[in-house]
């Protein structure tokens, strides 16, 4: 299972949420691990805060522990710009969770958040107990692959563009 | 105001990167590939070099390089970074993140 936010440098730690024994390295998501609003969240999820006892960065969510192991993702220099240059601005956190029992759950649950009729003041709780600032009004999840055919795709789009246009220019010539 | 409204005006965006920041290309730089409904980004970062970002106008085709309009030169170039990405990463090297913002354009 995997939490993810965004903020800061991808951190590579092992820690433990439950005890709340938190040794990231980074000192934004220790700060996040070690507080009760983070616990709360792992709890409103349907995950067991003691049940996670480990939080390790490997390759993506290819994670193989069958425990809740937690991503966090920062939000680096070069992905605000890279927000930044979508347009998109104030994102402080990623929550993702994934993990073999529990995606299902997960994703259930993050699907009642977004459909839901859940009105403003509740949504707010749940972004401060995400530990998004009320005022960023942003927020990203992922438990997503297939990041290579999401590139190829849009590799081929800009592809497909230059080859009109050099057909529109030998046409004029 | 109920969630749907929130959700009404939202944007989101998919950003592909190795899920693993510290993680380089073989020539040493670090791609991020970003897209939203308007735009396609790719940031490409050499070390000790200030990063590039191209932004490609889904809409207009029209490529801008550090918020300068490019050609069809840049495009290509942004062709050359992605599918370099393509070669050198595996599936389980990256990961995707899907970004909602809440009317932030």
């Amino acid at each position: 299972m995997s939490v993810s936010g965004v903020g800061g440098p991808i951190p590579s730690y092992n820690s433990n949420i439950g005890g709340v024994n938190s040794n990231s390295s980074n000192p934004i998501i220790s700060k996040h691990l070690s507080s009760a609003e983070f616990q709360n969240v792992l709890t409103s999820l349907g995950i067991k805060p003691d049940n996670v006892v480990s939080i390790k960065q490997e390759n993506g969510v290819q994670l193989t522990n069958p425990l809740q192991d937690l991503q966090v993702i920062s939000i680096t220099p070069q992905i605000a710009e890279v927000l930044k240059a979508l347009g998109l601005g104030n994102v402080e956190l990623a929550i993702v969770v994934s993990a073999e029992d529990e995606i299902k759950n997960i994703r259930k649950k993050l699907k009642e958040i977004k459909d839901s009729s859940l009105n403003k003041d509740m949504i707010d709780k749940l972004l401060k107990q995400l530990g998004i600032s009320q005022t960023s009004e942003a927020f990203v999840f992922t438990d997503h692959t297939g990041g290579l055919l999401i590139v190829q795709a849009g590799l081929n789009e800009i592809s497909e563009k230059i080859d009109e246009e050099d057909d529109d220019e030998n046409e004029e010539k | 105001m109920v969630l749907n409204d929130l959700y009404s005006a939202n944007s989101s965006a998919k950003i592909v990167q190795f899920a693993d920041e510290t993680k380089t290309l073989p020539d040493g730089s670090s791609i991020i590939y970003a897209e939203s409904d308007g735009k396609i980004v790719l940031y490409h970062k050499r070390p000790f070099e200030r990063g590039t970002t191209y932004i490609y106008e889904r809409k207009s085709g029209k490529v801008f390089v550090n918020n300068k309009e490019g050609n069809n030169k840049d495009k290509r170039e942004m062709l050359r970074l992605g599918s370099y990405l393509l070669e050198q990463a595996e599936e389980s090297d990256l990961i995707t993140l899907n970004v909602q913002s809440k009317g932030d354009k």
